[in-house]
């Protein structure tokens, strides 16, 4: 329920809203509102107001908020990008996965994300600590071939694909986890340098080779 | 390194004895394989080695057929066979198929690796896996000189140290090494590196290797190959149900315990090792941006590479237009054959010949000798020469693969692989060349929709030649409308086509190679080879062709010979359809048995002035789009099977008549001053 609160305050620039607006319970079963509500303003995250019709966040409900919306959209990203679920599939799975993001854990998918700041939705990302961090860091975020401007050194990180044939050629041709490359362009097709070797490929395979920015130009 | 005449029939001889004992008993003898990545010059040593040459392009249209030759080496006599380029044995192509093949099931005894010295690593990743195969092996690492060029130099007896197997460089394209690579080819070492990897499928190697160890001679490299997920019975035969199963599950268990494909992990491994020889045996100096580099940047820069496809388009055309078509043509066929051998012949023919239909035959109106011979030889050949000429240069100078990459953009967005533009290109050459190359692209679905445009619009060297000579009769605009029709015809075919039938384009992965200078003994002598292909398949053809149109005219069915019975049938559709006069739908259907047959009727009609412009045109465009020649027909059924082949026919017929009709009815309507 927060998070919906979170959607339709925060991300709405409101201060309230009546409870009945709040579209609870889309794909589970009956959601008790009240109960919920009850439990929340024990907690202290919420506040109704004297009509009690209205609801609005406390501060401290809005901070944990903020962290639930954050897991649950990487876990979608999680899903969506590096194990390719299908969306149906991603929405219930993203939803329980949120629930084993312990702080250590968020981290290092945030960090193995690249810390996206948006979701497959086209829903911003809140930031968390290790986002922060890391814009001071030299980049070192994930990226597949197709993401990484021209000009770059690049190391392969890892090649996600479903496509045997695919995976056999590019592998057949050294890029494994670990190859060292450098893009020279992107357009009439992506055209990296492996030691003396010259590859073309298309975008679409390019999408699949994701990498780690070495130093740059 | 001339082949005389003495040697050639000794060593068929040889071969044909030799054949005829592998049959009757395994003899040791030294049979070498040359492997190696593509576009190393294995080619050229095979060339080194056997004094017979074979192909030296990297596209597998023309080396998907293996080369064997002999060479005799220290008094042994020793079978060299050429394989496709193979990036590891885990085939990701059919020719990479083929060439694992070749080394596992045909009594190979050494192998011979060709290297690219510049790219060290990708070399050893295979000769790492080649090694596990346990036979003798050299290591060749050719064009020394282009690696000197970016400051690359190796440590070679160090290298062989580590690998355990002799290790040559060469420069083959100019035969440095070459003595001391033949000698070194006669060697028994076995290579003495290993390559192991994590425990899980080291032990499911091991039990792998029990189990198939009756069944091949290379237990390692089988069960290498089935971990990493190729099926067994395309490895090996005689594997029993239960035995199957209980590999799968071996296989399955191990998949589990890696969170990547066993491929990857195991590749890794062989890869690792790879970098570790390299780190001691390799050192880059300074590496200078060459002129090679700018240029080769040039080509496939988005907007100057566009440029330098067109001119090279543009100039291909031109110089088989006007040096062959032009010059070459009007030399042999006015001066040589016209104003000499036919009248010449004529006369021997009319004077000693008893019969009049045999004259006939011979020299008449559509005679064996006046008009078969003369038009394969005298127009036709010179045209094709010229294209095969220009053709084999794009090859030698590493410029093809750069066409298919600026070829990619649009091909992709009628479902085609860029690698599709090879064939197409080549189709402007000869049609029939053109459907066998369509073997380069990978699966079935693409293969028949390039046969189809080839079968459907683009127009062979000689037909365009003569089509462009056509086209001096006529204005600008409509050499316009001709090319305009045929090119919008040809894209809405090829999209309509990737949209109803099944399946997905293949990726676009292509390695580009640099851009060398052509040396052109070779690009001559593949030229040569490619002639000889023509001669041989051409020349027959025209014979018959002639022949079968001479007896038309001769037989007589009631009143009027066959060839008139047909003219008569066809007018209607001709005539009225099309516009064009009732002579021409001889040539319509002479283009059938060769395709610049029917455009030279054209074009004599059109030198006498007897067609009008329109007519021209409509023409134009119904000769491109008709059904191939007879040649490119059999290549079809013989890639693509009877079923495909008549379909492609029964559709093109209709077509290619109604296009015609609609642009006839257009031109006329709206007087469009063609």
């Amino acid at each position: 329920m927060l998070e919906v609160l979170w959607t339709n305050l925060v991300e709405s620039d409101r201060n309230n809203c009546l409870l009945d607006e709040l579209k609870l319970g889309k794909d589970q079963e009956e959601f008790d509102v009240q109960a919920a509500v009850v439990s929340l303003v024990k907690n202290k995250l919420i506040k109704l107001s004297d009509d009690k019709k209205e609801v609005s966040m406390t501060p401290i409900g809005q901070e944990l908020a903020k962290k639930v919306i954050r897991r649950h959209r990487l876990s979608e990203r999680l899903f969506k990008d590096i194990l390719q679920v299908r969306n149906r599939e991603m929405e219930g799975a993203s939803c329980r996965f949120e629930h084993l993001l312990t702080p250590g854990i968020e981290k290092n998918v945030c960090t193995l994300l690249g810390h996206p700041t948006y979701c497959p939705h086209g829903r911003p990302i809140p930031p968390g600590p290790c986002c922060r961090e890391h814009r001071f860091q030299v980049e070192s975020a994930i990226l597949p071939l197709s993401h990484i401007p021209e000009g770059t050194q690049a190391k392969v990180a890892y090649i996600s694909t479903n496509k045997i044939k695919r995976l056999n050629r590019l592998l057949s041709f050294g890029l494994l986890p670990g190859t060292e490359i450098k893009l020279e362009k992107k357009s009439p097709a992506l055209i990296l340098k492996l030691d003396e070797t010259v590859l073309a490929l298309e975008k679409a395979v390019a999408e699949d080779i994701f990498c780690r920015r070495a130093g740059g130009e | 390194m001339s082949l005389d005449n003495n040697d050639f029939r000794r060593q068929t001889r040889r071969r044909i004895r030799r054949h005829y004992h592998r049959h009757r008993r395994r003899k040791q003898e030294a049979r070498v394989a040359l492997v190696g990545n593509a576009n190393v010059g294995k080619s050229v040593i095979f060339s080194r080695f056997t004094g017979k040459y074979a192909s030296v392009s990297n596209y597998p249209g023309t080396t998907v057929e293996v080369s064997r030759g002999t060479s005799i080496i220290d008094g042994h006599e020793v079978e060299i066979i050429d394989t496709p380029g193979i990036s590891s044995l885990l085939a990701a192509s059919e020719d990479e198929e083929v060439a694992r093949r070749i080394i596992l099931d045909e009594n190979t005894t050494t192998i011979v690796q060709v290297a690219d010295a510049k790219n060290l690593r990708r070399a050893l990743h295979l000769a790492l896996q080649l090694a596990e195969t346990g036979l003798p092996q050299v290591l060749t690492l050719n064009m020394m000189d282009e690696a000197e060029k970016v400051g690359i130099s190796i440590d070679f007896d160090t290298l062989s140290l580590l690998l355990g197997i002799p290790v040559v460089p060469t420069v083959a394209i100019e035969g440095k090494g070459i003595p001391s690579l033949r000698k070194h080819s006669l060697n028994t070492q076995r290579p003495s590196i290993k390559v192991l990897h994590p425990t899980p499928i080291e032990n499911a190697l091991d039990t792998l290797e029990e189990m198939i160890n009756d069944f091949t001679p290379y237990p390692r490299v089988i069960a290498s190959l089935i971990l990493m997920d190729e099926p067994v019975s395309k490895l090996i035969k005689g594997v029993s149900i239960e035995n199957e199963e209980a590999i799968e599950q071996i296989v399955t268990e191990v998949a589990n315990s890696f969170p990547d494909p066993i491929s990857l992990v195991m590749m890794k491994s062989y890869a690792d090792k790879a970098q570790q020889i390299m780190d001691i045996i390799l050192t880059i100096g300074e590496r200078r941006t060459t002129f090679a580099d700018r240029l080769s940047d040039a080509t496939i820069h988005p907007i100057i590479g566009t440029f330098i496809f067109a001119a090279v388009l543009v100039v291909t055309f031109a110089f088989v237009g006007y040096l062959g078509a032009g010059i070459l043509v009007d030399l042999v066929e006015g001066y040589l054959f016209e104003d000499h051998i036919n009248p010449w012949i004529t006369d021997i023919v009319e004077d000693h010949v008893p019969f009049a239909s045999v004259r006939e035959i011979l020299v008449g109106e559509y005679g064996m000798i006046t008009v078969g011979i003369t038009l394969a030889i005298a127009v036709v050949l010179p045209i094709v020469m010229v294209f095969f000429f220009t053709f084999a240069l794009l090859e030698d100078s590493g410029y093809m693969p750069r066409l298919a990459l600026m070829g990619n953009r649009l091909l992709s967005k009628v479902g085609l692989n860029g690698k599709a533009v090879i064939p197409l290109v080549l189709g402007t050459g000869c049609g029939a060349m053109a459907i066998m190359s369509t073997r380069i692209l990978e699966t079935k679905r693409e293969r028949v929709i390039a046969t189809l445009l080839l079968a459907l619009g683009i127009p062979c060297s000689a037909q365009l030649a003569v089509i462009i000579g056509l086209m001096t009769y006529i204005s600008p605009l409509g050499a316009l409308v001709v090319f305009g029709v045929v090119f919008s015809q040809l894209l809405l075919i090829a999209y309509l086509a990737n949209l109803v039938l099944p399946g997905e384009t293949s990726d676009f992965i292509l390695e580009i190679p640099p851009l060398r200078m052509p040396k052109i003994s070779n690009t001559l002598m593949k030229t040569w080879i490619r002639m000889e292909w023509f001669l041989t398949e051409a020349v027959p053809v025209f014979l018959v062709g002639s022949l079968l149109v001479s007896l038309a005219n001769i037989v007589e069915i009631g009143d009027a010979s066959l060839l008139d019975h047909i003219i008569n049938a066809g007018e209607p559709i001709v005539g009225g359809l099309l516009g064009l006069p009732e002579d021409t739908v001889v040539d319509l259907m002479l283009g059938f048995l060769r395709k610049d047959y029917g455009a030279a009727g054209f074009f004599d009609l059109a030198h006498e002035g007897k067609l009008t412009n329109a007519q021209l045109v409509v023409g134009s465009v119904v000769l491109i789009l008709f059904v191939p020649c007879i040649a490119a027909f059999f290549m079809i059924v013989k890639e693509h099977g009877v079923k495909v082949a008549l379909g492609t026919i029964a559709f093109i017929i209709p077509f290619s008549i109604a296009i015609g009709s609609i642009l006839h009815l257009f031109l006329n309507l709206l007087e469009v001053p063609v």
